[in-house]
């Protein structure tokens, strides 16, 4: 008996690896924008376009709904249908449920956000599935798994003047995909996501100089990420550091920065 | 996304297969909700008629790919000016269509027919049309493959002449064949030959046969991976000199006298994978005015953020290739050091360019610019240019701030260039605005002073404003809409407005049939900015009669595309396929972005994985209807660029063309320093 978890892999395996002919057998969709980021103020109303491509070569039902969604330590995300205490999904109006697309047919896919006219500072965030028909079976060579496609656009509206406040510790070093990397944490205590930049440079134990790039991953308000520094030379953009290594520079995050000297090791 | 990869849930497949807020899930069915599913509100109660596109033209069987575009143009031009001819038209039909075979390569054919014999002012005729037959990747036994083509195209150069940063020999325009072998050890031979001529056409590609002939015939070859070695030998019999246009929007130009010229080429280059060299030697005779030889070196190294480049050069007087007249009468040197970092870029030219006879015009000519990023969202540049000459001084400064804004990426501007007649001092703000995805819109908005001391320049004593807008998307689902437009008037003094534009509306009516309507207008103004870019390039602006035309175009398009799509390396035949469009402009403050008031290269042709090619229309864009998906590699052939702006290796561009996406890329040609 094959475990859960074995099971678990299979599916991941088979939805990376055999994505381009899963895609033509089930469900196939070009969506753009991946993602929105807008801004709204209290007793606004928003209008955005979603581009739906039909990429396989049958004609295809697209259904679209609005979910929560939540990112989790590692990033992965996972998405629900039931509303959270403080979802915003009710501020939100699609165009309609299902649409049908001809092989090669784009659809010009509207969705409103009406923000009510008490509505906090703060930031609307939810997601806008879309889904295939049924669930299908995916072969990989005697395992056959049902398989839903779905593609979630995520929406992030800032109302009114929110913004995020970070706080920047560590420092620390991770060990990610085999290769040692100098890490802040970041404390996101603002009402709005925000994504670390900057140009911060560096020295490692052997005297060689380094640009570090901060990783852009998004930081939810109330959360506390891992900031990775990936260190890069002109040529080499994957070189190995000799710890301990010292980072300089200023760390920005939207209109905002501070200074960054830290040694990591 | 391998962050995620150590731990795993259901949905974490999403972020294993695709950017983390792209949020490409595929995963498994899920089970029966315990709470209670939310209803969704819907607009208009979910009454709203969908916006549907009629979908893509393609048809995919068996077969290997083709594909076929036919536009049938009707047209009103109206000349504008003092003097101006009566209204005329360009009539007639375009063609554009590609092919895969097995067994010989794939075929590409473009051209156009115009209908009616009324004359637009311009160069010496108005041509009636052209046509071009490229067959390329035709593969034979031991790794040769050879690339045939006729009709209108452009004459032959092995690969060696095209890797000049300074001196470039510039193949022209003919009507006739050319053949490109290439085979193992690096060897390429090359040969062509037609009767020269000059590309035009508002939307309509026509060629204009000069007389006389011209043909070439050279190769090359590698001996060890470091050397290359080539040679070419060009010729031109009974046939007008070409020039190319010293402004842009402004009809290339041909001598009254038909010259004689034989010019021949060799080369040697060296490379490693740090350093480069390059020797090129010439020696011909234009029209019989004896022999003509040159000789110039190129180097250049590469070590870690630095690139320092160094030349020396030689060159007689009267040198054509083919036709085309080259840089000559010029002997001197040059040095460029480049250092590019995340947060500096900056670059140091200094050249000295003196002349081999004639009247003495010994030039020095410094240059260095530098951008600095400030933060993640804003930069701050600079551009000083120094040109020292006979009675030719010159110089300008240029400073500028990029900042992205809420609204998008704007620029600030101010320039100022001084020389014996003028002072120019421009003030410009650029924006790129932010827009929704698929839809693109620049704006630029500046102002121009001009201060003449002498009276042969009046009408370049005057206060422009100039107003210039690129943009463009779909309005709808059947709907789209590109636009270039450019408009310049005098506040104060005598200086002509100068208006261009080029605003196309493409209604979608079924798979394969869309309506264009385009208006059209080129009107060249009475004054041109002061710019040094080059010491090879003269820095006085000229004033030049105010004339241009207008028109209006009405298009009925029909595109097909059927069979299984040919291979990209590495891929997979049989595939899905996307649109690849773009456009080749003329970066002006080299920027990288196509910025409103720059200017698309027309008649350019863009080749697709070596195999496949287009000419650009004539605002420099250019589309592959249907590419496989998959990686791909762009590159330009620079023939028709006009002086003095090139591409850097060849304009090579990767891209990656998704299944039913349309993948927009734009490549900008640099001036030559």
């Amino acid at each position: 008996m094959m475990s859960p978890r074995l099971l678990l892999i299979l599916a991941a395996w088979l939805a990376c690896g055999q994505a381009a002919s899963a895609s033509a057998a089930g469900f196939a969709a070009m969506v753009s924008p991946p993602r929105f980021e807008l801004s709204a103020r209290a007793a606004g109303s928003l209008r955005q376009v979603i581009s739906i491509t039909n990429g396989g070569s049958s004609s295809a039902n697209y259904h679209l709904k609005t979910a929560e969604f939540r990112i989790g330590e590692d990033y992965g995300v996972t998405f629900q249908d039931a509303l959270t205490a403080d979802s915003c999904r009710p501020w939100v109006a699609l165009e309609r449920a299902v649409v049908p697309l001809a092989p090669g047919a784009t659809v010009r896919y509207r969705f409103e956000v009406h923000v009510p006219p008490d509505a906090p500072q703060g930031e609307c965030r939810f997601a806008i599935m879309i889904e295939g028909d049924e669930p299908y079976l995916a072969q990989a060579g005697a395992l056959k798994l049902p398989i839903t496609g779905r593609i979630g656009v995520i929406v992030y509206v800032r109302i009114g003047a929110a913004k995020a406040v970070v706080d920047v510790f560590g420092p620390n070093v991770v060990l990610l995909n085999g290769q040692r990397l100098p890490t802040l944490r970041v404390h996101n205590s603002g009402d709005a996501h925000t994504r670390m930049g900057g140009f911060l440079t560096g020295t490692d134990a052997k005297g060689v100089k380094y640009d570090f790039v901060p990783s852009t991953l998004p930081i939810l308000p109330g959360e506390v990420r891992p900031v990775y520094l990936s260190p890069s030379r002109p040529g080499n953009d994957h070189p190995q550091l000799v710890f301990p290594v010292t980072v300089q520079g200023r760390l920005e995050w939207d209109d905002q920065s501070t200074e960054l000297n830290e040694r990591f090791e | 996304m391998r962050l995620a990869a150590t731990r795993c849930g259901w949905w974490l497949i999403a972020a294993l297969c695709g950017p983390l807020h792209a949020q490409s899930a595929l995963a498994p069915a899920a089970p029966a909700a315990a709470a209670p599913a939310y209803q969704d509100h819907y607009i208009a109660g979910g009454t709203l008629t969908p916006d549907v596109s009629p979908g893509e033209f393609v048809n995919s069987d068996t077969g290997l790919f083709r594909s076929l575009r036919i536009d049938s143009v009707l047209s009103y031009i109206e000349p504008e000016g003092a003097n101006a001819p009566p209204a005329t038209r360009e009539d007639g039909f375009i063609l554009d269509a590609q092919w895969d075979t097995a067994a010989y390569g794939a075929f590409s054919a473009d051209g156009g027919v115009r209908l009616g014999s009324s004359d637009r002012p311009g160069v010496v005729d108005y041509g009636t049309g052209s046509f071009s037959l490229h067959q390329r990747g035709m593969a034979f036994d031991d790794g040769w493959l050879a690339d045939n083509a006729l009709g209108d195209i452009n004459t032959p150069l092995i690969d060696l002449a095209h890797l000049q940063p300074r001196f470039i020999l510039s193949p022209g325009p003919m009507e006739g064949f050319d053949s490109v072998w290439h085979g193992p050890s690096g060897l390429e031979i090359v040969a062509g030959g037609g009767e020269p001529g000059i590309f035009d056409g508002i939307k309509i590609p026509l060629f204009n046969a000069l007389g006389g002939s011209t043909g070439t015939l050279g190769a090359q070859w590698s001996p060890a991976p470091q050397w290359a070695f080539g040679g070419e030998l060009a010729a031109a019999r009974d046939t007008p000199l070409y020039f190319q246009p010293a402004l842009q929007n402004v009809p290339a130009s041909v001598s009254s006298e038909r010259i004689d010229s034989t010019t021949g080429y060799l080369t040697a280059a060296w490379q490693t994978g740090a350093s480069r060299a390059q020797l090129n030697l010439i020696d011909g005779s234009l029209d019989g005015n004896g022999n003509s030889a040159g000789a110039w070196l190129d180097a250049a190294h590469t070590s870690g953020a630095y690139t320092q480049s160094y030349g020396a050069f030689y060159i007689d007087p009267n040198l054509a290739w083919g036709n085309q007249l080259m840089t000559s009468n010029a002997e001197g040197g040059y040095y460029r050091v480049d250092f590019q970092s995340r947060r500096w870029l900056w670059d140091f030219d200094v050249d000295q360019v003196d002349t081999v006879s004639g009247p003495k015009s010994d030039i020095t000519f410094v240059s260095a610019d530098s951008r600095y990023q400030l933060t993640r969202d804003s930069g701050v540049g600079g551009v000083v240019n120094l040109r020292h000459g006979e009675g030719d001084d010159a110089w300008s400064v240029q400073g500028y701030v990029d900042r992205a804004n809420a609204l998008g990426t704007g620029r600030g501007e101010l320039d100022y260039a001084h020389d014996s007649q003028l002072s120019d001092y421009t003030a410009t703000l650029q924006q790129t605005w932010k827009v929704s995805a698929g839809n693109r819109l620049a704006t630029s908005l500046s102002i121009d002073r001009l201060l003449s001391s002498s009276s042969a320049t009046l009408q370049q004593d005057a206060t422009i404003a100039r107003i210039d807008l690129y943009g463009g998307g779909d309005l709808s689902a059947h709907l789209s809409v590109n636009a270039t437009v450019q408009w310049a008037q005098a506040l104060q003094g005598e200086a002509g407005t100068s208006r261009s534009a080029d605003v196309s509306f493409i209604y979608q009516l079924t798979r394969s049939w869309s309506l264009l309507a385009d208006y059209y207008e080129n009107r060249v103004g009475s004054w041109t900015q002061l710019v040094l870019t080059s010491p090879l390039a003269p820095p006085t602006a000229t004033a030049v009669p105010s004339a241009g035309e207008r028109g209006v175009f009405l298009t009925v398009r029909y595109e097909a595309a059927r069979g299984g799509h040919f291979m990209p390396l590495g891929g997979m035949p049989g595939g899905g396929a996307g649109r690849l469009t773009g456009v080749i402009y003329l970066d002006a403050n080299e920027n990288g972005r196509y910025d409103a008031d720059e200017t698309g290269a027309a008649n350019v042709t863009v080749i697709l994985d070596g195999r496949f090619s287009v000419r650009t229309d004539g605002n420099g864009r250019f589309v592959f209807p249907a590419v496989a998906a998959g990686h791909h590699v762009l590159t330009v052939q620079s023939d028709n660029l006009p002086l003095p702006w090139q591409l850097t290796n060849a304009g090579r561009t990767e891209v990656e063309v998704t299944t039913r996406g349309s993948t927009e890329v734009d490549i900008g040609a640099l001036r030559m320093k």
